[in-house]
């Protein structure tokens, strides 16, 4: 059950770190509180003066309706579909220069340059995918 | 005054990163925390969990309550397993 806590938790964030802004505000607080900062239910409840119910049908309603847009949109998906190949295309990349490395030693020079190109490529759309831009600390 | 053990998340939009924390039911929307326990980051493959053993048992002995999340990350960090360990010598010690 616990393992499925988690996964469920990463789910649900993802979801909102694409879609959040379309949840209504309460929404939007309900979910900071519940899975960014990992108040229980009661707890929410017990700030906001409502009940334990509400704040679960709240939290149910937003991530239904996240689920629904990403059922539509599949950004996600995608995203996580290109994540992979992208990272796939990194590593034949380094074993391309190992094996230059290897086979024609320091002779490889500009063949490197072209691949080391290639690899920043990569990297700028790993970067783009995952932060919504090329810059990587914000 | 309960003490809960959380999982805080840190890191940018798309990029998360999690804080595990010792911190005072009373004060969670500040974000203060009593102590850190450790991290973990789901975006390595595979996913990282660092956790302060002794403290994490240390906490647990002491009552304080993790949540659903936070004891999934003490399970798989093979902290609830210790935390038992101490618990049952601790009874015994009593006996």
């Amino acid at each position: 059950m616990s393992e499925r806590a988690l996964d469920r938790m990463l789910r649900a964030t993802a979801l909102f770190d694409l879609y959040g802004g379309l949840l209504t505000e309460r929404q939007r607080e309900f979910y900071d509180l519940h899975y960014m900062r990992d108040l229980s239910l009661a707890e929410i409840s017990e700030h906001y003066g409502v009940s334990r119910q509400a704040v679960h049908d709240t939290l149910t309603r937003g991530e239904c309706y996240l689920e629904r847009v990403e059922a539509s949109l599949r950004l996600l998906e995608r995203i996580q579909a290109v994540l992979e190949v992208v990272s796939q295309a990194g590593d034949t990349c380094r074993k391309l220069q190992d094996r230059l490395q290897d086979q024609l030693g320091d002779s490889a020079d500009e063949t490197h340059a072209l691949i080391e190109q290639l690899v920043q490529d990569l990297n700028y759309i790993d970067s783009l995918l995952r932060y919504g831009s090329a810059v990587s600390s914000d | 005054m309960a003490v809960r053990i959380r999982l805080t998340r840190t890191g940018a939009k798309k990029r998360p990163f999690y804080r595990l924390v010792v911190a005072d039911s009373r004060s969670p929307r500040d974000g203060r925390f009593i102590e850190i326990l450790g991290h973990y980051n789901p975006i390595t493959e595979p996913s990282v969990v660092k956790v302060d053993e002794e403290r994490a048992v240390y906490w647990l002995l002491n009552g304080a309550k993790p949540s659903d999340t936070a004891r999934a990350l003490l399970k798989k960090a093979g902290v609830m397993e210790k935390y038992e360990e101490a618990r049952r010598t601790r009874t015994q010690q009593a006996d």
